[in-house]
């Protein structure tokens, strides 16, 4: 009876994760289950057992920690340029109404593009690799940044400038008092949609001009009717959003603790 | 004592003629002010009503120095006001502080743009903070402050740079009705304590009688002054003197030129809605 309402009472903590993890081993379950009594075809659609089959086989083989590292460094590189653009044109068409104007109708065009659309041009100017890949990163990283900064610096209000200015603060110290304090929050939303969005770019741009990293891994391995370790490829994706996400929310957590959550 | 020897240092504000229009975005024009003259003695309490709009904002504003008026000039010590000064701090109305910014770091915003030290900044509002009651909320962030204790830290934020005129736009409006009373006693004996000149903007006759040495009535949209009276009730004022009669005489006297302003203010705004909404 002792272990009774406090063992309750840690099922209602942790309501969240307990029924996430159930819903997950339940549908691995299902699946898992199909595949063995042929319900399901393992061919096209492997089964959890296959994929950890695919797992033990290529990380055994090694060649797999490659195609993350490429992948990740094409991610990297284009996200960090992402974030230094996106984060000054912002600021600049943010503040400057004139530069908005000049800027806003090229920001709609292209951030309305798929960017996956332009990649047959970029391999004509930049031919198949890295660099290809980075700039498709860096596209679609980009906007998201630049449109949430924009808005962070517009929607900081005249308010607290004139606040600001009463006080007798340079130009300066505007900046670094309101200006950037106050579009911080709108700056890191648009990170944390640059970084899901780069990843999910990395990965196309491999799946069409590869020739190393994660998309073109699968792309491989679908030739040869490899569903488990196409799945594999799926599951390591999966989970560095994950990743990515959590980090994204704690840095956003760490900046924001003057905001009513 | 010393009254002839100088006619203008006893003067701590003088505003000539002050005309200000606006351009609206879409280019018409609204005069929100029309030939204000007005004077305050050194230390004074003067309290300004009027019906909103009217254009009691926009006064302070230009006192401060924040927007310039079409028309007119204000000097304040003898000099003419062009641009903000630490000297004039503005206390404003709700959402001012920032948010991202804990009480210390409000109250020491002035001195942080004066280049003060971090040191001797936080040695110098530590007193500050402590007599607008906040010791112990000195890491808090405005969203965790109650509207009166956000109000004491714009307060002490305004008093923190030494002002000898401070500004009060409304600063109590949006607290309750309780709250707002404590916060004008406690601001009497802040006033008490510190012998500025004060001028505060309410639209609350109540508030302006309570606090003020002198009250001016201000007319609706374009504001000019309608009158100017003396308050001779005497100091210390407890909270209970708002029902003593001679109190009641002088709301009485301010609510009968402001009923007929706000009923012509009330007549104009809807003509000017019906006459938007062709
Ligand atoms: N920046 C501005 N542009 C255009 N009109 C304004 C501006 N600021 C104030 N006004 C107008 O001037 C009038 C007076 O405003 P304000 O000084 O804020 O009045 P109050 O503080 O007495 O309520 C109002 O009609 C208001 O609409
Ligand atoms: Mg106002």
């Amino acid at each position: 009876m002792v272990g009774g309402p406090s063992s309750a009472d840690w099922v209602r903590r942790h309501e969240r994760l307990l029924f996430g993890v159930l819903g997950i081993v339940a549908l691995l379950s299902l699946w898992e289950v199909g595949t063995a009594t042929g319900y399901l075809s393992s061919t096209i659609m492997s089964s959890p057992t296959g994929i950890v089959r695919a797992a033990q086989l290529e990380f055994g083989r090694g060649e797999i920690w490659g195609h993350i590292a490429y992948s990740l460094t094409e991610y990297a590189i284009g996200l960090v340029f992402a974030a230094v653009v996106g984060v000054s044109v912002g600021f600049i068409a943010g503040w400057w109404q004139r530069a908005f104007f000049i800027l806003d109708p090229w920001i709609t065009i292209l951030y309305s593009t798929p960017t996956v659309a332009l990649v047959p041009l970029l391999i004509i100017i930049l031919g198949i690799g890295l660099w290809t890949n980075v700039v498709v990163v860096f596209l679609i990283s980009l906007f998201p940044i630049i449109v949430n900064t924009l808005v962070g610096v517009q929607s900081t209000g005249q308010w607290h400038l004139g606040v600001a200015r009463s006080f007798g603060a340079t130009q300066r110290k505007q900046w670094t008092s309101v200006v950037i304090p106050g579009s911080l929050p709108f700056i890191l939303t648009g990170l944390r949609l640059a970084a899901v969005h780069g990843m999910v770019g990395v990965v196309v741009a491999e799946l069409i001009a590869g020739n190393r990293g994660l998309g073109f891994f699968m792309n491989l391995a679908g030739q040869y009717l490899q569903s488990g370790t196409v799945m594999l490829g799926i599951l390591i994706i999966g989970l560095w959003g994950v990743f990515i996400s959590e980090v994204m929310k704690r840095v956003e957590d760490r900046f924001e603790m003057w905001r009513p959550d | 004592m010393a009254q002839s020897s100088s006619q203008t240092q006893s003067n701590k504000l003088r505003a000539t003629d002050i005309r200000m229009e606006y351009t609206r975005r879409d280019r018409t024009r609204v005069l929100a002010i029309d030939r204000l003259n007005l004077e305050t003695q050194e230390g004074e309490f003067l309290s300004v009503v009027g019906p909103s709009g009217c254009g009691k904002s926009t006064f302070l504003k230009i006192v401060a120095g924040l927007v310039q008026p079409t028309e007119g000039e204000v000097e304040v010590n003898g000099e003419v006001v062009t641009k903000p000064a630490p000297s004039r701090a503005m206390v404003f109305q709700d959402p001012s502080l920032f948010p991202w910014y804990t009480v210390t770091q409000n109250v020491a915003y002035g001195l942080a743009c004066q280049g003060v030290s971090k040191t001797e900044a936080s040695e110098r509002i530590g007193p500050l903070i402590e007599m607008v009651g906040l010791r112990g909320f000195d890491n808090h962030y405005p969203y965790e402050l109650s509207g009166g204790m956000q109000q004491r830290v714009n307060l002490a934020r305004a008093l923190a740079v030494n002002p000898d005129l401070l500004l009060m736009d409304e600063p109590f409006a949006a607290l309750d009705a309780q709250t707002r009373e404590i916060m004008q006693a406690e601001l009497l004996t802040i006033w008490r304590q510190t012998s500025k000149t004060v001028l505060f903007i309410t639209h609350q006759i109540n508030e302006a009688v309570y606090l003020s040495d002198r009250v001016i009535v201000m007319s609706a949209r374009p504001g000019k002054i309608l009158d100017d009276i003396q308050v001779d009730l005497p100091r210390p004022r407890e909270l209970a003197i708002k029902r003593s009669e001679s109190f009641l005489r002088y709301e009485e006297r301010i609510w009968r030129q402001l009923e007929s302003e706000v009923r012509r203010e009330m007549e104009a705004d809807q003509l000017e809605r019906r006459q938007g909404g062709e």
